[in-house]
């Protein structure tokens, strides 16, 4: 079972790129998002095994139901509501940017909302569906996207027209000072795991999830990646121009015999994959939040015909990504994405901080009356 | 149940309205430019651009492609596109564009400019060859090679390995000059490309070195083989050393470098090269006794032949090479260091040391 959960890390470390995570960390090459990363890989790789380590000790549960156990219902939906909209924020920009990338690359003179309206009725109906079928849909696409993200990731790092001089340059100024807003771009690679506070309710009993090295290393594979291989290809100075930079760095890259020669159809193809598998994820975990935050909300994992709450919550997230469209231009996208890269890893931190709390809690509490059973906080196995 | 399939029937035909406007258009009415030239205009401060059009024809055979060619003069490249716009009756295409030329008497002025737009293009791919024309690029555009299969395929199969390797035409890609054109340490290349003296094809035979702002050194044939060998590590290629009257070549099949730089005051360049290849030219009776003599003959004389070559390119000022981004990269270096290597550069020692091996003497001994 562990095998979902390395999904999720592993499509989390790649859709970075559209997170402006990259374009964050190139903006800071020589002013500290070297060390930044350096110091996120540990940070990240500690948090991550942190939480997973404690959530896992409250099987079957999501993290709405832990919180409620020790929180009155006045504080639970307080942070429930602030953590769907973390979440529900993830998926809405990677709609926007993908979008935004669509247009600029394949059609400029389409209008910039039929791109986006196809991909917010693709994310509802991703999203209102139960954990389970998620679940399900994710392994298919990772299975589906893989063979392209090995072939692209590949071909860059053994181009001959790679330049290591560059990325040997950029990585010396792992010497400056970390800057924070690169430290939490870069966090956010390692922010797989916190799909967990969903999925937990489907993994059974007393699973355990092992190869947990597998975080350490994907993710700072795809930080490094997305991060030194554009720098290898564009320069230490020139690479600051592009704007969308990975699609330009796909688009550096040629398949002599290739159907379509170009990498970067293929590139964009790929991209379309992981954006709507994000926002299927991001916004299904935020509507399931949200859904826990009437008292007498029972966590269902398997429901055929998806109850007509689910419509109504991720409607409301396609109306409000298009409101946010109305509103937005690269600048503000740009400025709006760093500041939310900043909230989250600050969310992530408090969770793992409550966690912790809860667990510490529930362990002197063991102590004191040891005839506890475990199974009466379990709402659905 | 029914009313609600109603309601998505109703919702994806909804949807369809939308789709009317969304700028497809037909690919019979779009104009593919094959290549695209950049001169300077008559007038100062302006260019002159052409643009070469694929007519599409059910024929394919050699000689029977068609092609337009369309050029106008204006403040910026922008305009003048706009403009060659009003003088086709089809929509101009920029996404099939492989080759992108260069005047001669632009590069000389700087191309600043021609590199914004042409970054900023979202359609015209960073994968495009470039190219310098001489004497202009609307003089090469002009040609009408016969051995054309598809409109425009002579020129930008001269680049890359689809078609013709030769050793005396180096490629340069886009994204690979807009970089140059900026990095600290590493200047930029273009193949010179001219029409051939009897004008029924083009000739790529030789490299132009630019520093950030303009053409500063044009190499010969001989000296651009050379540079492709040494810098670009080009394995289809030959090494002739005369050799008691005759000229030995030596086809290349495997080329590695290796550089260092020395931490002095005045960095020292020692440029390891290591060349693997089979005799195509020797003297005869090879076997018999001349092979090592012949091998480190070849060596000396290599070796000579390149540090003439790395202190012509060091005296134009420019470094083509990227010794400076490798000097940078060893020493993990900062501002300081490249301010250090700027004021060096003019000086620095090369020491080029190769290793020829004759692999195979061919078929006959």
């Amino acid at each position: 079972m562990a095998r979902y959960f390395y999904y999720h890390v592993i499509y989390v470390g790649m859709i970075n790129v559209m997170l402006f995570v990259p374009w964050t960390l190139i903006q800071h090459r020589f002013n500290g998002a070297v060390s930044g990363m350096a110091i996120a890989i540990v940070f990240g790789t500690l948090i991550s095994y942190l939480t997973i380590s404690f959530i896992l000790r409250f099987p079957g549960m999501g993290f709405a139901e832990i919180i409620r156990t020790y929180f009155s219902h006045g504080v639970t939906v307080v942070i429930l509501i602030l953590a769907a909209f973390i979440w529900f924020m993830a998926g809405m920009l990677v709609i926007y940017s993908y979008s935004a990338t669509i247009q600029q690359f394949f059609n400029p003179d389409m209008n910039p909302y039929l791109f986006m309206l196809l991909m917010t009725l693709a994310g509802v109906w991703g999203a209102s569906r139960c954990s389970r079928s998620v679940q399900f849909a994710h392994e298919i696409m990772m299975l589906l996207c893989t063979p392209l993200i090995l072939m692209i990731l590949f071909k860059a790092i053994f181009s001959p027209w790679l330049d290591w001089d560059a990325i040997r340059v950029t990585s010396g100024y792992i010497r400056t000072a970390p800057s924070f807003v690169s430290l939490c771009a870069a966090t956010f690679v390692f922010a797989g795991y916190n799909t967990l506070g969903i999925f937990n309710r489907l993994l059974p009993a007393g699973a355990k999830i092992k190869y947990r090295w597998i975080i350490p290393l994907f993710c700072s594979f795809f930080l490094l990646v997305s991060f030194f291989i554009p720098i290898g290809f564009h320069g230490t100075v020139g690479v600051a121009d592009y704007l969308y930079i990975w699609s330009i760095t796909a688009d550096s890259m040629i398949m002599e015999y290739g159907f379509v020669y170009r990498v970067l159809y293929i590139f964009l193809l790929l991209y379309t994959a992981l954006s709507l598998m994000f926002a299927m994820n991001t916004w299904h975990t935020a509507m399931e939040f949200l859904k826990a935050c009437h008292p007498k909300h029972k966590p269902k994992t398997e429901q055929f015909p998806a109850p007509a709450v689910n419509w109504w919550i991720n409607l409301a997230f396609a109306i409000l990504t298009f409101v946010y469209a109305f509103w937005t231009n690269e600048q503000r996208n740009q400025w709006v994405n760093q500041y939310w890269l900043i909230t989250r890893t600050f969310v992530d931190i408090t969770t793992t901080v409550l966690l912790g709390w809860i667990v510490f809690r529930g362990s002197r509490k063991k102590k004191k009356q040891p005839p506890i059973p475990r199974d009466a906080a379990v709402t659905d196995t | 149940m029914r009313y609600r399939k109603a309601l998505l029937f109703a919702l994806l035909l909804s949807m369809l309205c939308g789709v009317n406007g969304c700028g497809f258009k037909d690919i019979d009415k779009r104009f593919f430019v094959v290549a695209m030239g950049i001169d300077r205009g008559s007038k100062p401060s302006t260019y002159r651009v052409t643009l070469r059009l694929a007519i599409p024809t059910s024929k394919i055979e050699s000689g029977e492609a068609k092609t337009e060619l369309e050029s106008i003069e204006a403040p910026t490249i922008a305009e003048s596109v706009r403009h060659i716009k009003s003088l086709v009756d089809k929509e101009l295409d920029f996404g099939h564009c492989r080759v992108i030329l260069f005047g001669k008497s632009l590069m000389e002025r700087g191309v600043d400019e021609p590199l914004k737009w042409l970054s900023r293009r979202r359609d015209i791919q960073m994968v495009a060859f470039l190219g310098m024309a001489e004497p202009n690029s609307f003089h090469v555009l002009k040609l009408h090679p016969q051995s054309e299969r598809y409109p425009g395929n002579a020129l930008f199969l001269s680049f890359g390995s689809e078609g013709t390797e030769s050793s005396y035409s180096v490629t340069e890609y886009l994204f690979d000059w807009a970089r140059r054109q900026s990095e600290t340490g590493k200047d930029g290349y273009l193949p010179i490309v001219r029409r051939d003296i009897d004008s029924n094809s083009y000739r790529v035979d030789k490299v132009a070195f630019l520093d950030k702002k303009k053409l500063r050194l044009c190499l010969n044939s001989e000296e651009t083989q050379l540079f492709n060998i040494s810098a670009k590590h080009y394995d289809k290629s030959v090494i002739a050393i005369p050799f008691q009257g005759t000229r030995v070549v030596l086809a290349l099949s495997q080329v590695k470098t290796r550089t260092n730089i020395s931490h002095s005051d005045i960095p020292e360049i020692t440029f390891h090269i290591r060349a693997t290849g089979f005799m195509e030219e020797s003297p005869p009776n090879f076997l018999g006794g001349d092979m090592q003599q012949i091998q480190k003959h070849m060596q000396t004389e290599f070796n000579n032949q390149l540090e003439d070559l790395l202190y012509k390119v060091r005296d134009a000022g420019v470094d083509p090479y990227g010794f400076g981004l490798h000097y940078l990269a060893t020493y993990f270096g900062r501002s300081n260091e490249w301010n250090h290597w700027m004021a060096a550069y003019p000086s620095v020692k090369f020491h080029v040391q190769s290793r020829i091996v004759i692999a195979k003497p061919g078929l006959i001994r």
